[in-house]
């Protein structure tokens, strides 16, 4: 809304306009620079798994009837792995750690906000060491990236998604060492924790959407 | 929060100590700016001969023993893929973008500099890997700058091996690039802007780089995805895109893959990106008339509302290219439809444009020469989208020339003449020495004559059906043969057109050796660039203040005011009035 009434404004008009562009400043930042860039890129990666979702639903419709079908790669539906349910059940918790470790370090608990990114770090790497065990269960059970198109997209989307966190990761442990090591000011740790905090959420949100995705399908 | 200046925090400023970081590792947009644009421009020249070289073979077939269709095919390609992307989009945003965003919205830099400079560091890599294509067994790809599968990774189609993978890479490594540039340009223009910068005050320049990047920052990710999943398709067996089909007499590994969803990913990037090129040259080229024409831009609400409704529209026009793809007719009436409605808000600003020169004081210097011609050629390219737009009529027109004559009108020589008239605009600013005047005439005349002689033949030979992508045509009884004796003069003119670009080099190395000196604002044009402290303008750009800003970027020929123009940093006290011998300040009228 604020864009739209900023947009309106007749910049040759300057009975009145000039003094209070000056004085008030249409914009105030509320956001720091780097909440907003955070916000883009979240914006940027959901609309790239956006585009992936409508890759998947587009490539379930292999039209069977029609006469250039030749009987082989369509739809079949992959049984995912259970353990997928537990590498959920320790995302959901790797989210409730870093929510913890944010609070903490916005209170400036040093002790607390350090067992929190530790703790926090090792529960992303358990996510992601079960991510990778998903794949050798499927790899065993001959479901390979090229086996069907199921299976390629379970492969492509679970792998940029593990892409995402890993790079999320050394951010939070980069944050962890200056915690530390105190090398950093408190508040700028606490600042970096509270960004990855949104982008945890964000990115437990995303494997939530791509799981119904895979579950449903 | 109280209003803080992002780009003045000191601990922002990155003074480069040493060579290396103020010229090679450096953080300072401007030399990011002439980094992005020397890359692109070296890799644009590379197009640009591949591009004489087709021609070569279309004009005088069975002449040049040493293009044979292999070679022909990967020239269309690379040509195409380097113009659009590496050149145009690489220019506009990453050179003008850095260059012009903070200058223009008075901040010091951007806002993650170290970001900013990762960004070029990734787009020359970029460029290096697919520069790399021309060196790999079987060459780069041929498959079309579309790079449409199943033929693109399919044995047969020149580069299907190496080729074809280090340009999905080279595009996954851009669109990287981008993104990290493009969080920049947006975070900076909305946080950086200097005390009285409102969006409304800004210059049409940094609303047009501005809305392209949003729209690259969204579009891309189609690039990428398709890109992945081919390369997946490729390296590991996947049939994403892969149909089931017989190659060479062979049945293929894949199965099932759909053809038709790269195209749907490939132009939901595509489409957006010939405004993502188009955007940021309507900006530049607006600034450009207003200044030489001494006339505020008319209708400048309506400039930023059209800017801000194509980029909005841009999202759903993508599936006009591909009504011969054999998807459903009723979409096609719903992207025709789509399709003329974004010719309304192009059609104000080309309205915008020529009245902003009606009764202007016009200075017919090299930038505004340059300038007139993108509104003759965009009209032009722009008409005959308003064919192509159309379904049945594209249809019969869809694979011949008509189609080549009309994206190089719109998107091919509208932009480069924007390119060249804001370098010659901007030169004076980034290099502190004027250009060559006559030098630079004979460059526009020479360009713009020429690029006539070559494309409005070519929407003849088009409608005469002759179809484009063929190395050699051969004997035909459709095909007259002064459609052969006009493919001639055709490429006698490109090899004219791209002789004269030899001009604008030489000019440009002629005048940073010895050119006159420039005056800080040789156009006495208003926007904050042109009132730095230094010239070209130090690191930090203002000295120890930042620049106030009183008002809009078009303040020329005022009625009353005794100068043509006020420059945006002058504060209204000190604007002089035009009266009969006495001179008195704005604030006591």
């Amino acid at each position: 809304m604020r864009f739209l009434k900023a947009i309106l404004n007749k910049p040759w008009d300057h009975q009145g306009e000039a003094a209070s562009a000056i004085a008030g400043d249409m914009m105030s930042v509320s956001t720091s620079p780097q909440q907003l860039a955070l916000n883009l890129f979240l914006a940027v990666a959901s609309v790239l798994f956006a585009l992936f979702g409508v890759a998947y639903l587009m490539r379930m419709e292999v039209d069977t009837s029609s006469p250039f079908f030749c009987g082989a790669g369509y739809w079949e539906v992959l049984q995912e792995p259970d353990l997928l349910w537990l590498n959920t059940g320790i995302l959901v918790l790797t989210s409730g750690v870093i929510e913890f470790t944010k609070r903490e370090s916005r209170a400036n608990r040093s002790l607390a906000t350090k067992i929190g990114l530790s703790v926090g770090a090792l529960l992303t790497l358990a996510f992601l060491y079960g991510q990778s065990a998903a794949w050798g269960i499927l790899h065993e059970n001959g479901h390979l990236v090229d086996s069907t198109a199921a299976s390629s997209f379970f492969y492509l989307l679970t792998g940029l998604h593990a892409l995402h966190l890993i790079g999320g990761l050394w951010v939070w442990l980069s944050a962890t060492m200056s915690a530390f090591l105190d090398r950093d000011e408190p508040n700028k740790v606490s600042e970096t924790v509270r960004l990855c905090a949104i982008y945890w959420h964000y990115l437990l949100l995303l494997w939530v959407g791509l799981f119904a995705l895979f579950l449903n399908t | 929060m109280a209003y803080v200046p992002i780009a003045d925090r000191p601990d922002e400023m990155h003074d480069p100590q040493s060579f290396i970081t103020k010229y090679i590792w450096s953080q300072d947009h401007k030399v990011i700016a002439i980094q992005y644009g020397g890359t692109a421009i070296a890799i644009g020249v590379v197009a640009l001969v591949l591009s004489v070289l087709m021609r070569l073979q279309l004009g005088f077939p069975d002449t040049f023993a040493f293009i044979d269709p292999t070679d022909y095919y990967q020239y269309v390609t690379m040509h195409g893929m380097i113009m659009v992307v590496y050149l145009l989009t690489a220019l506009f945003l990453g050179g003008f973008g850095n260059y012009l965003i903070p200058l223009q919205i008075g901040a010091r830099d951007m806002v993650f500099p170290f970001l900013n400079m990762l960004s070029y560091w990734f787009y020359l890599l970029s460029v290096i890997i697919l520069a790399a294509s021309f060196f790999v067994a079987g060459g780069p790809t041929g498959a079309g700058w579309t790079l449409y599968p199943p033929q693109a990774i399919t044995e047969g189609t020149p580069g299907a091996e190496g080729g074809i993978l280090l340009m999905l890479l080279s595009l996954a490594v851009f669109v990287v690039a981008f993104t990290m540039g493009g969080l920049n340009y947006v975070t900076t223009v909305l946080q950086a802007r200097t005390h009285g910068m409102t969006l409304m005050r800004m210059p049409l320049s940094v609303w047009g780089i501005f809305v392209a990047t949003i729209l690259g920052l969204f579009a891309f990710p189609a690039l990428f995805v398709s890109a992945v999943m081919m390369a997946f398709d490729h390296l590991l067996g996947t049939s994403f895109f892969m149909p089931a089909m017989i190659s060479l007499g062979e049945s293929v590994e894949h199965a099932g893959g759909s053809p038709i969803l790269f195209q749907h990913l490939f132009w939901f990037f595509g489409h957006p990106e010939v405004y993502i090129v188009a955007l940021p040259a309507f900006g530049l080229v607006s600034d450009v008339l207003s200044t030489h024409a001494r006339r505020n831009i008319f209708g400048y609400r309506m400039m930023v509302w059209a800017i801000v409704a194509i980029g909005g529209l841009s999202f759903i026009v993508w599936a006009h290219h591909m009504y011969v793809s054999g998807m459903n007719p009723y979409f096609g009436f719903f992207f025709a439809f789509t399709t003329l409605i974004i010719a309304v808000p192009t059609a104000i600003k080309v309205y915008n444009w020529v009245l902003t020169l009606w009764k202007g004081n016009i200075r017919m210097t090299v930038p505004m020469l340059f300038a007139m011609g993108f509104i003759f050629t965009f009209i032009h390219g722009g008409l005959t989208g308003l064919f192509l737009g159309n379904v049945t009529v594209d249809l019969p027109l869809s694979d011949t020339y008509f189609v080549v004559a009309h994206f190089h009108m719109v998107m091919g020589v509208s932009p480069v003449l924007v390119l060249f008239a804001a370098i010659y605009h901007w030169f004076p600013k980034i290099s502190g020495r004027m250009f060559d005047e006559k030098l630079g005439k004979i460059h526009f005349w020479g360009t713009f004559l020429g690029t006539y002689a070559i494309y409005l033949p070519m929407h003849y030979i088009g409608a005469l059906g002759v179809p484009r992508r063929y190395f050699a045509l051969g004997t035909t009884d459709f095909i007259p043969e002064s459609a052969f004796e006009l493919n001639a003069a055709i490429t006698v003119a490109a090899l004219i057109v791209a002789a004269i670009q030899v001009v604008f080099f030489i000019n440009v190395f002629k005048s940073l050796w010895k050119g006159e000196k420039a005056d800080p604002n040789p156009w006495e044009a208003t926007s904050l660039e042109w009132h730095t402290p230094h010239t070209p303008p130090h690191h930090g750009n203002w000295g120890p203040n930042l620049p106030v800003v009183y008002r809009w970027a078009y303040e020329y020929a005022t009625p009353g005011v005794k100068d043509d123009f006020v420059p945006q940093s002058v504060p209204p006290g000190d604007v002089v009035m035009k009266k009969k011998g006495d001179v008195f300040k704005e604030s006591e009228h």
